[in-house]
């Protein structure tokens, strides 16, 4: 009995271990690459623990690559089209959630269906509109495409969180006299915050990750991000890894530090929905 | 809908629809409107970078030439068996990592070993096709150097088309298992313990125990995380496009690559309209088919 559960425990903390090696070796990896020297990066066998570390990459892409242009780009991207997808998506949320009537069925899938949408589908005639109107290779572009994108799925998340809101509460606020706008602004937004911040969280991760819109509709420094950044330096393989390596580096660090930091609404806002039937 | 009870009824009223309408118009112009835009087009022949000439009616010619197009079919294919075998062990595997996480052992670090776990939902597809590059490298990379130890040597990632399918596979399962196991864990965590304590005073082995309570208890979310996964793997572009630009040939190319072929190497609008459509189609029929099921099984 001993002996099974000595056993039990090994193999439990084997596999805990394989899990982990699994997930952290890639960005390990990564990260380790960009602190090689030139040398270094074509070793072979290959330099799991580089010593000494060298910034020379990162010296590279600040100085050489535009890096810091691209940071900024995908922080004023992400910043900018969050808060207004939220607030657009909790409006909607609030009508879907709290309301019966007509088409409402039909509207629900017609968000879902964006959920489907492949980005790449509506990537070239929005490439072709921008391009008539000036906000192609723009900021701007990429902001309005961000907020509409991310919205059917905070709106779904967010119809969750006011779902739950008990009528009673809804209830006594109408019969105190209440409009629709009071019941929204005063009773409902302060009882969902959690899921504003889900929200929000979802909306800076996908913005500071997103690749199919940002490779289309940009193509100048002037408004590329960081994903677009890291993919146009493949060209040149291996003597670029390392300065790739620096800018995956950049790249990651902050959001993940954020990511992790907020973990608990994160768990939150993918769970929502999934785990009730 | 939970909210079925508590929702106000309001049918002549215009509430409901001026609480949507900021959404609904910001899609129409973002959305809608390219989506008819790429409808109309996909009916017609244009060379976008060439606009001086006008872009031709063929009609149905593009839908049909789907099918006519022998590169495009083996492409579908790999879209499908490549969604089919990362859907399957991104299931398994996330169910481990959820079994892991869900053990009593782990106690009040439960919550931090799922934060290390969640770790590859925050990264950027492209980074992760890159990270993946660096490690499979065959000449510089750490895994052909680990293969080599135990008399594995030089597989030739990125150039032969069985290893580089594997290594497209596995970066999808690098990135996507932890949503599966998160949703999962929150499953099982629903779970009352004390069906699990009746279970052993009755003498259930740990087998029956999963067999019998948690596998019936996590069904919904399960079912919710296939229909999400197989989604968004039919529409795999970001890794793919990273990390073997869908070579070896063609061996890698999804749907969504040649999409982006079609419409940005070779200019080709009416083609890329209509192959994006049609697939836009198909996964719109898929995930209402395994809705209507997951509806059926949980009514």
């Amino acid at each position: 009995m001993i002996a099974r559960k000595l056993l039990n425990s090994t193999l439990f903390y084997i596999a805990l271990a394989l899990a982990i090696l699994w997930t952290a070796f890639p960005i390990y990896w990564m990260i380790a690459t960009s602190f090689k020297s030139g040398d270094m990066l074509f070793n072979w066998p290959p330099t799991y623990f580089p010593y000494p570390l060298t910034l020379a990459n990162y010296e590279y892409i600040f100085r050489l690559q535009p890096i810091t242009k691209f940071l900024t780009n995908s922080a004023i991207v992400a910043v900018a089209s969050t808060p207004i997808s939220v607030a657009l998506a909790a409006l909607a949320a609030f009508g879907f959630s709290r309301f019966r009537f007509r088409g409402r069925n039909l509207l629900m899938f017609l968000f879902l269906a964006v959920r489907m949408l492949p980005a790449l589908i509506i990537a070239l005639p929005l490439f072709m509109m921008f391009r008539s109107v000036g906000l192609h290779d723009s900021l701007l572009g990429l902001i309005i495409v961000y907020t509409a994108f991310n919205m059917p799925f905070n709106i779904w998340l967010l119809q969750g969180f006011f779902a739950e809101v008990p009528s009673e509460i809804q209830d006594s606020a109408l019969i105190d006299g209440c409009t629709y706008w009071q019941l929204f602004m005063q009773v409902m937004i302060p009882l969902i915050t959690p899921g504003l911040v889900a929200s929000a969280i979802f909306c800076l991760l996908l913005a500071w990750n997103e690749f199919s819109f940002a490779l289309t509709l940009t193509y100048t420094v002037k408004s590329q991000t960081l994903p677009i950044a890291i993919a146009g330096m493949t060209n040149d393989r291996g003597t670029l890894f390392g300065s790739m390596g620096a800018v995956g580096t950049v790249a990651t660090l902050p959001i993940l530090a954020f990511a992790l930091y907020v973990q608990k609404y994160l768990v939150q806002g993918l769970t929502a929905g999934a785990v009730k039937g | 809908m939970a909210s079925t009870k508590t929702a106000i009824r309001s049918r002549r009223n215009l509430e409901p629809y001026l609480f949507m309408a900021p959404a609904l118009i910001v899609l129409l112009l973002v959305v809608a409107i390219p989506i008819g835009y790429a409808l109309v087009q996909s009916f017609y022949k244009y060379r976008w970078n060439i606009p001086t000439i006008p872009p031709r009616f063929v009609g149905l010619e593009n839908y049909l030439n789907i099918f006519k197009d022998e590169d495009l079919l083996k492409s579908i294919g790999w879209t499908f068996s490549f969604t089919a075998v990362v859907v399957s062990s991104e299931l398994v595997l996330g169910l481990a990592l959820a079994l892991l996480l869900n053990s009593r052992r782990l106690g009040r670090l439960r919550a931090f070993w799922r934060g290390v776990f969640l770790i590859p939902l925050m990264i950027s597809h492209v980074i992760s096709g890159f990270m993946f590059r660096m490690v499979f490298d065959p000449e510089y990379g750490p895994v052909n150097h680990l293969l080599s130890l135990v008399g594995i040597n030089e597989v030739r990632w990125f150039t032969e088309i069985f290893p580089t399918r594997l290594v497209v596979i596995l970066d999808d399962m690098w990135i996507a298992t932890p949503f599966v196991m998160l949703v999962l864990l929150a499953g099982m965590q629903t779970i009352p313990v004390e069906l699990y304590e009746a279970g052993s005073i009755d003498g259930a082995s740990a087998w029956a125990l999963f067999r019998h309570i948690t596998l019936p208890s996590i069904r919904y979310p399960i079912m919710v995380v296939i229909v999400i996964r197989v989604m968004d793997a039919l529409r795999a572009f970001d890794m793919i496009f990273m990390l073997s630009r869908g070579g070896p040939g063609i061996s890698t190319t999804t749907v969504m690559l040649w999409n982006y072929r079609y419409a940005f190497q070779f200019f080709a609008m009416g083609r890329a309209c209509a192959v994006s459509f049609a697939f836009f189609i198909v996964i719109c029929l898929i995930t209402l088919v395994s809705m209507g099921i997951l509806h059926r099984e949980t009514a």
